[in-house]
């Protein structure tokens, strides 16, 4: 068994033929996404990289030149570098908690009954079901001065205090509503192990921690990758948690385009900073994608 | 003003066309009898859709399609559809009024069809005759009256008194996108003797509430502000008159004062938008919106100051609104200057008062 | 799995929903206030704020909307996103990977900038905002998720299984059919649900493309909070949530919940 998980992995690297499927039929099953993909996001998305390429003035609106000015203000005003730096700070730490968070519950969930699997995944989504404003008002009353944390923090007779408007409110409440994703993504990716695998390691005298380390946390990586995935380009365009429950204190890209875009409809500007994102963005993922791939190939070969 | 037009438009509707099916043909058909507005939510949509657009329709047969939205996602439709308008009547703030003025977006009101205009108060009209105010309200000071009562506060009666340093960490404001808050900034420059060609010293003013420990929180959103204000998780804040008295007529530990230097002047707008496609019926539903009739529902609705003279309101709503008298005391803000400025004025107010 | 351990995770686990549900708890709380304003914690106890509800026909109608936007781009996104996974998950060219990146762009693209861009393109070319172009523009935001999840149960698949049904004469299509839909069913059905949520709670994209035809129920509940905050908007939301268990609770009590997301119950 352990051998044909080998072969199998091998094989998913090779590059003829996957799935006994040819080359027209990858094109043919591409090709209806492609389409919707292509006229709902990438000509919306073509549409402001020629807004990003414009000035705006206030008074006269998009003006018709061509420039590369908003680009340029955007990558060398400090302002905008450290915004940068605290959305990427951001999405790191949120992926990495929800990771932590995230991964004991999805080993629970994985052995768990059906009934208690339900539960688990109705109360875990939960967040996701009440409007992401009104949500985040109820992290307003838990986090915020005299809140429920703060309430049993003093009832304990610890330093009490409210914690909104930080990096830490900003985490708890991405973590809250990203942990669905993660727990799902990586209990799927369990549920595609073998049990005949891990049972045949601990047959074979394997102490819990050594299958736990050597079979079923690698098995589990592209689970873990998705989910990972999801989160961090997820976190990095989020709006409504970072702006409620971040406050001034932590500004990131999303609260500058808002204002850009919206507020003052300086719409070249916030795409261009968009722009930027989801270059920045689409940069990690690729890497990321190139990364597991040949890690794969370790967890194979070693 | 640049627009997007790289494209073979008859081409690219024939595809869009076979693509949406018979969805496109729908919009195809627009009857001729109907008029777009785009408004507001909440208790002001309950009031048009029940007293206000009835009334309409009822006596001119227009059907009136009402896009909800906020002062801001309605303008950038506004401004997205500029060459080929679907909205025909913009209910802007008074920055966007301004704004879209500026950039050529609204229609002249036709003295002809929106006879209405003669009964408008001076101060409601627009000095160019491009659109007209739909309502005032003050921006003040709110207070939540159980903390400052425990506190042993007393009510604030100036704009000096947020300095109060009984108020440590209790002093919230709206973060720079919120109107109020860009009010506010001009308020505070005047009250430190500056004009709104250079607001720095309002700046600094604030900086020094900032500085002295009381102003710690910014709410991104007005319903945010609300929460915090009625929790009792911050005591005093600067907002509009009618989401404060909103709030204190639905039983809330809630008051709003007008600070004796003077509250803002704060109104929005009904414009016409240029090339609208039903230009009649637009002068004509915004003629009903500023009769007296439609006056009284919506100042009700919104706790504001109706802007036509002959309006009946409930002495109820007449202690709430500011008054004439109040209206002449108030801090005029000069949106010409406003709009110009504003990227420049976010940007100092990000880097001086919320960022660091 | 000791008992040991799995004690532990059960007790972690549980300490981890209920750190989920603890802003639901406090909007749910919120909606039964007697109140005329929302305060935590709740005074009296009344229904009066999902009566409220019921009256407001504007509300209803966004539910309906948002049901149907739900329901259609779920179905949609997952279906495609099923193709494309099919496509994608095994590829390990350059060039697969890159298209795999690219599909899940829309995640990290603000929802504020796709719909600046959409209601340039809509209005620019005539496309009318309905319902229709509502559901396609939450397909493209759900589809990156439909994407991850089913790639995950196809990486997942031991391909001696559609190998033997291969060799024992099973056209492609039959082993598509008998072999491999029912392999990445807990990934079809994870993307299912979380196509439906986040379609259900899509504000920033839609805010832009909503039309008198077609408000959904996150547009409408910004636009009433940006005039009031009463406690209106806390039963509206917590009505998904009764839903929710509702809908959980039929499940279970009829085809179980494991058989829905074939899920096997075994212990590591």
């Amino acid at each position: 068994m352990l051998m044909s998980t080998h072969t199998d992995t091998t094989d998913v690297a090779g590059p003829k033929r996957r799935f006994g499927l040819r080359i027209p039929t990858t094109l043919l099953l591409l090709l209806p996404g492609l389409a919707v993909f292509s006229l709902f996001f990438v000509l919306p998305l073509a549409i402001l990289a020629v807004n990003s390429f414009h000035g705006y003035s206030r008074l006269s609106g998009i003006s018709p030149d061509f420039t590369i000015e908003n680009y340029v203000l955007a990558l060398s005003d400090r302002y905008y570098i450290i915004i940068l730096t605290k959305t990427f700070s951001l999405a790191l730490s949120s992926a990495f908690f929800t990771f932590l968070v995230g991964y004991p519950v999805a080993l629970y969930f994985y052995s768990a009954s059906e009934r208690q699997q339900g539960w688990i995944i109705l109360l875990i989504l939960s967040p996701l079901l009440v409007s992401v404003i009104v949500r985040t008002f109820g992290w307003l009353v838990i986090l915020g001065p005299n809140g429920l944390v703060d309430v049993v923090f003093k009832a304990f007779g610890l330093e009490g205090g409210s914690i909104l408007y930080s990096q830490t409110a900003v985490v708890i409440g991405l973590v809250n509503v990203f942990l669905p994703f993660f727990v799902l993504s990586v209990a799927t990716s369990l549920n595609a192990i073998d049990p005949a695998v891990p049972l045949a390691a601990s047959s074979l005298g394997a102490s819990p921690l050594r299958v736990f380390a050597s079979v079923v946390f690698p098995l589990s990586m592209p689970g873990i990758a998705s989910g990972l995935l999801i989160i961090f380009s997820l976190s990095s365009s989020s709006f409504v948690t970072p702006a409620l429950l971040g406050g001034s204190k932590f500004r990131v890209l999303s609260t500058e385009i808002y204002q850009d875009a919206l507020v003052l409809q300086n719409w070249p500007f916030a795409a261009s900073l968009a722009i930027i994102l989801i270059f920045i963005v689409l940069a990690v993922l690729v890497a990321q994608n190139t990364f597991v791939q040949h890690s794969r190939y370790r967890v194979v070969f070693h | 003003m640049y627009t997007f037009t790289g494209f073979n438009r008859r081409r690219v509707l024939v595809y869009a066309t076979s693509l949406a099916g018979a969805l496109a043909l729908s919009g195809a058909c627009q009857a001729a009898d109907q008029v777009v507005l785009a408004g507001y939510g909440g208790s002001i949509e309950n009031a048009m859709q029940e007293k206000v657009i009835p009334a309409f329709e009822k006596k001119t047969g227009i059907k009136v399609s009402y896009v909800v939205g906020t002062a801001l996602s309605n303008y950038s439709k506004v401004v997205a559809a500029r060459n080929s308008p679907e909205v025909d009547v913009y209910w802007s703030n008074g920055l966007t009024h301004v704004a879209g003025k500026q950039q050529n977006l609204y229609e002249k009101l036709d003295p002809g069809i929106v006879t209405n205009l003669s009964d408008v108060y001076d101060s409601a009209k627009d000095p160019d005759g491009i659109g007209v105010a739909s309502y005032v309200l003050a921006t003040g000071i709110e207070y939540n009256t159980k903390a400052y009562a425990d506190a042993g506060i007393a009510a604030p009666k100036s704009w000096n008194d947020l300095w109060n340093p009984k108020l440590k960490g209790k002093v919230a404001l709206y973060t720079f996108n919120v109107a109020y808050s860009q009010d506010l900034l001009v308020i505070m420059t005047q009250l430190a003797g500056g004009t709104a060609k250079d607001v720095q010293p309002g700046l600094d003013k604030l900086k020094s509430l900032k500085a002295s420990g009381n102003l710690t929180t910014f709410s991104s959103t007005p319903a945010e502000l609300d929460n915090i204000m009625v929790q009792g998780q911050s005591w005093v804040t600067v907002n509009g008159s009618a989401r404060a008295f909103i709030l204190k007529n639905q039983g809330a530990p809630i008051d709003f004062v007008f600070p004796k230097e003077g509250a803002g002047f704060f109104t929005n707008y009904f414009d016409v938008v240029k090339g609208a496609p039903h230009p009649k019926a637009a002068q004509a539903l915004v003629d009903f919106l500023i009769s007296p009739e439609a006056q009284a529902a919506i100042a009700e609705s919104t706790v504001t100051a109706p802007i036509n003279k002959k309006t009946k309101i409930s002495d109820k709503l007449a202690a709430e609104v500011p008054n004439g008298d109040e209206i002449a005391h108030m801090i005029q803000i000069d949106r010409g200057i406003m709009n110009a400025n504003l990227d420049k004025w976010a940007s100092l107010w990000n880097r001086q008062i919320e960022g660091n | 799995m000791t008992p040991r351990i799995r004690r532990l995770l059960g007790l972690f686990t549980a300490l981890v929903c209920l750190f989920s549900v603890a802003p639901v708890v406090v909007i749910v709380l919120e909606s039964f206030t007697a109140t005329q304003y929302v305060v935590f914690p709740p005074r009296g106890l009344s229904l009066q704020w999902y009566v409220e509800f019921l009256r407001r026909p504007e509300f209803v109608n966004s539910a309906i909307v948002s049901l149907v936007v739900a329901l259609c781009s779920c179905l949609i996104a997952t279906t495609l996103g099923t193709m494309i996974a099919l496509a994608l998950a095994r590829q390990s060219s350059a060039s697969g990977r890159i298209l795999q990146s690219i599909f899940m762009a829309p995640l990290s693209l603000p929802g504020i900038i796709l719909g600046l861009g959409l209601l340039q393109l809509f209005a620019g070319w005539g496309i009318p905002r309905n319902v229709a172009t509502m559901i396609f523009t939450h397909v493209v935001i759900t589809l990156p998720f439909a994407i991850r999840f089913v790639s995950i149960a196809v990486l997942g698949i031991d391909r001696d299984a559609e190998r033997a049904a291969q060799s024992l004469g099973a056209d492609p299509w039959m082993t598509f059919r008998k072999i491999t839909v029912p392999l990445i069913r807990p990934g079809i059905i994870a993307s299912l649900v979380f196509a439906f949520i986040l379609s259900f709670d899509e504000l920033a994209a839609s805010l832009f493309i909503s039309s008198p035809a077609a408000t959904n129920l996150p547009v409408r509940i910004f636009v009433y909070i940006e005039q009031n905050y009463d406690p209106l908007i806390t039963s509206v939301s917590s009505i998904l949530v009764f839903a929710a268990i509702v809908v959980l609770i039929v499940i279970e009590r009829t085809i179980g919940m494991g058989r829905l997301f074939g899920l096997r119950t075994r212990s590591v």
